[in-house]
């Protein structure tokens, strides 16, 4: 709760800030001339074959050299590294991977003054609807970018807009969603383990509380926390949180509360917070049937810490297709190397060679259609007993909804579970919870009119 | 009392003091212990004994920093912060503990406000200070400071007032000793013990401090132990083992300068000053 009160401190004095000294912001400081990081050096001497010889003409990379200053919240950008050193030996690129959830912190003071500035940097789905807005991340489809976003999903690009339709942002990364669930556990209760048939099981909120019953019966809790719930819900919505600067409650939002209780009251979850220990322990247990997550949540919670259970796990859809999550990446609109960032820009996310084999190694899923879909013809993956979640992603990325992102989202979204908790365990009443709900955006967004 | 239930009585205090022991240092020793174990066995059971992942461990928290770098950076940092916070801290607090001047009531009415203001709010205002003066990247915004820190001299002015008479200064004069001399030869050692307390706090105030350096520092490689530490997690993964082993590499030195230092304060506290 600190942290995210210091955050929202830095963003209000940001606004403010960079009106007040625009005389230091002119003129970013080149970036460091400093020798190469260690993944530079090691990019150099390993050339991926796969990533070479593609695409672009040899003049054009041995005009480019010079240092690169990049800032990511995660580590998963600098695994491009290397392959894109491969490409352009002259390129360094320094990578500062700072903690995700400092990193507006530590931006904010970096952008406000303009000095030291990184050329790019990332922004994280709860907060890169503020970055887009904020008028930091240059123009992607302008001079000297040019942008073509035809072979990315609809929805990664549309999500790097800004209310103008302004491209500000792009990804190498999508996060469709998935219900995870434990195939031995399905056979079992449910008679069937077939994906597709789970699905049309639990194809609503209210079948998946049927199912719910029906585990519970056998000793099994269907959901590790119904808090991951919310990542479904999110695109059932609507509206979005925030419209015309008025603070909405979608209809869908008010039934999770209630779905919430009922989970809770009938012990149809954990009853831990997401990525608590038992939460992550949660994989390897004989009585916790799925996780609803997106494909993050495969990679990082449970493809990691199956070992038993390897082969068990299938994914099928909730009741809705969904997206949650996910880091977008942009330009910094003073940056003095534009030519190299776009560069690097175009080789992480538009490069479908580059991304297939980044999807290939990582089994992450990837944002460019051409990529994903060449991905989905290989072999599937052990853990999810010959599943191949990207043939599955890419039915789910056909499927999506319009996005409903916007610059509030991180923080309203954890008021919103923080009140959903205090309604399902019985502290507040539905209306006291929601009420308590509006005080806390009122206060975190004075802006924002909340009714 | 007769002698079985005195000896009663002794038990119990002794269980108490025992249960109070166990209640501070197991947690540090849950630490250490989980340093050698994958995530997936902390985050599933209680381990008491060592185990057999402190070798993947480590190698799991090189490959995300270098935790020695991290390690020799905070060191550098701390320490200097910490000599200069013992020294001109008690200085500090002697002008304001022992003279007279005009203007001495609001200058102390300052020095206690500054203590008031929480870091948070000032982090933009100082961001842009060290922007100005280009020391962004460098660590002198975390070691000059110490020249000015609010809490030690708030602190030492309580302990020079108690425990140096005037008649001790004094004296010092009539005999021809300088100001400064009086300072460093006759009121330092006396109040040694304080400062010792104070450098305790403020070495371990510096070493843990965490946002500053995560927001005047780009450069990874000058980056200290809690900044390194919270890069371990990665965003979505959690690698429990690594953290605990860098969090229980960067709980060394806080035990290390507790345990030297604490001698200070023992003998300190049984020399007095007016012999």
């Amino acid at each position: 709760m600190k942290k995210r009160m210091i955050a929202l401190l830095m963003m209000s004095a940001l606004v403010f800030g960079t009106g007040g000294c625009g005389g230091t912001g002119e003129m970013p400081e080149p970036a460091s001339p400093e020798q190469g990081s260690d993944s530079s050096a090691d990019g150099q001497t390993e050339a991926d074959p796969e990533n070479t010889g593609e695409g672009e003409t040899e003049a054009d990379r041995s005009v480019l050299s010079g240092t690169l200053e990049v800032w990511s919240s995660g580590e998963e950008l600098g695994r491009f590294v290397e392959g894109f050193q491969a490409a352009y030996p002259d390129v360094t690129v320094n990578i500062t991977v700072v903690p995700n959830e400092d990193f507006v912190a530590k931006l904010t003071p970096t952008l406000a003054g303009g000095q030291g500035a990184p050329d790019v940097f990332t922004g994280e789905s709860d907060y890169v609807k503020y970055l887009v807005e904020s008028g930091f991340w240059d123009d992607l489809e302008g001079a000297p970018y040019h942008a073509d976003t035809s072979d990315m999903w609809e929805y990664v690009a549309s999500v790097g807009r800004d209310s103008g339709g302004t491209l500000r942002a792009l990804s190498w990364q999508a996060s469709p969603g998935s219900v995870m669930y434990r195939r031995d556990m399905a056979r079992d209760v449910l008679g069937t383990d077939d994906p597709e048939k789970v699905a049309e099981m639990i194809n609503s909120d209210e079948a998946m509380l049927d199912v719910a019953a029906r585990l519970k019966e056998k000793g099994i809790k269907m959901f590790a926390s119904w808090q991951d719930i919310l990542n479904m819900q999110f695109s059932n919505r609507s509206n979005p949180w925030v419209a015309d600067n008025r603070l909405v409650i979608d209809e869908s939002m008010l039934s999770f509360m209630d779905m919430a209780k009922t989970i809770t009251e009938n012990g149809y979850d954990l009853g831990v917070d997401p990525w608590a220990p038992e939460w992550s322990a949660a994989v390897e247990s004989d009585d916790t049937f799925c996780y609803v997550l997106p494909s993050w949540g495969y990679q990082f919670v449970v493809k990691p810490s199956a070992d038993t259970t390897k082969g068990e796990w299938a994914m099928c859809q909730g009741a809705v297709p969904y997206v949650k999550g996910g880091t977008w990446v942009g330009i910094y609109k003073d940056s003095p190397n534009k030519d190299l960032a776009w560069a690097f820009m175009e080789y992480c996310c538009l490069n479908s060679e580059a991304q297939k084999a980044y999807g290939a190694e990582y089994g992450e899923y990837v944002s460019l259609k051409s990529a994903d879909k060449a991905l989905a013809e290989q072999d599937g993956e052990e853990v999810l007993g010959g599943q191949n979640p990207f043939a599955f992603y890419n039915s789910q990325m056909e499927k999506l909804p319009a996005d409903l992102m916007t610059a509030y989202d991180g923080t309203i979204n954890n008021a919103f579970l923080s009140a959903a908790k205090d309604y399902a365990t019985g502290v507040k009443s539905k209306e006291e919870a929601l009420d308590a709900f509006k005080a806390d955006v009122a206060n975190a967004y004075p802006e924002i009119t909340v009714e | 009392m007769t002698k079985m239930s005195r000896r009663f009585f002794k038990g119990m205090i002794y269980a108490f003091l025992i249960f109070l022991l166990m209640l501070s240092v197991v947690p540090f020793y849950l630490v250490m212990i989980n340093a050698s174990h994958s995530s997936f066995d902390i985050v599933t059971k209680l381990n008491l004994w060592l185990g057999d992942a402190l070798a993947e461990n480590y190698r799991t928290m090189q490959t995300h920093v270098n935790i020695w770098r991290g390690f020799a950076n905070s060191l550098l940092i701390s320490a200097s912060y910490t000599l200069l916070t013992g020294y001109f801290g008690a200085f500090v607090a002697y002008g304001f503990a022992k003279f007279d001047f005009r203007g001495k009531k609001m200058l102390y009415g300052i020095v206690l406000a500054s203590m008031m203001i929480p870091s948070q709010v000032s982090i933009i205002g100082f961001y842009q200070l060290n922007l100005k003066l280009h020391l962004l990247n460098t660590y002198w915004p975390f070691i000059l400071p110490g020249i000015a820190s609010a809490s030690t001299v708030f602190f030492m002015r309580g302990i020079i007032t108690q425990s140096i008479p005037d008649s001790m200064i004094e004296a010092a004069r009539v005999e021809g000793c300088g100001e400064l001399r009086i300072f460093n030869r006759l009121v330092y050692p006396c109040v040694l013990p304080g400062i010792v307390t104070m450098c305790i706090f403020n070495f371990v105030a510096s070493w843990n401090s965490y946002i500053g350096p995560l927001i005047i520092v780009s450069d990874s490689r000058k980056y200290t132990m809690p900044v390194m530490i919270s890069m371990i997690k990665g965003l979505y993964l959690t690698n429990y083992g690594a953290m605990y082993l860098a969090i229980a590499i960067s709980v060394v030195p806080i035990i290390i300068v507790f345990c030297i230092l604490s001698k200070y304060i023992v003998n300190g506290m049984t020399a007095g000053a007016d012999k």
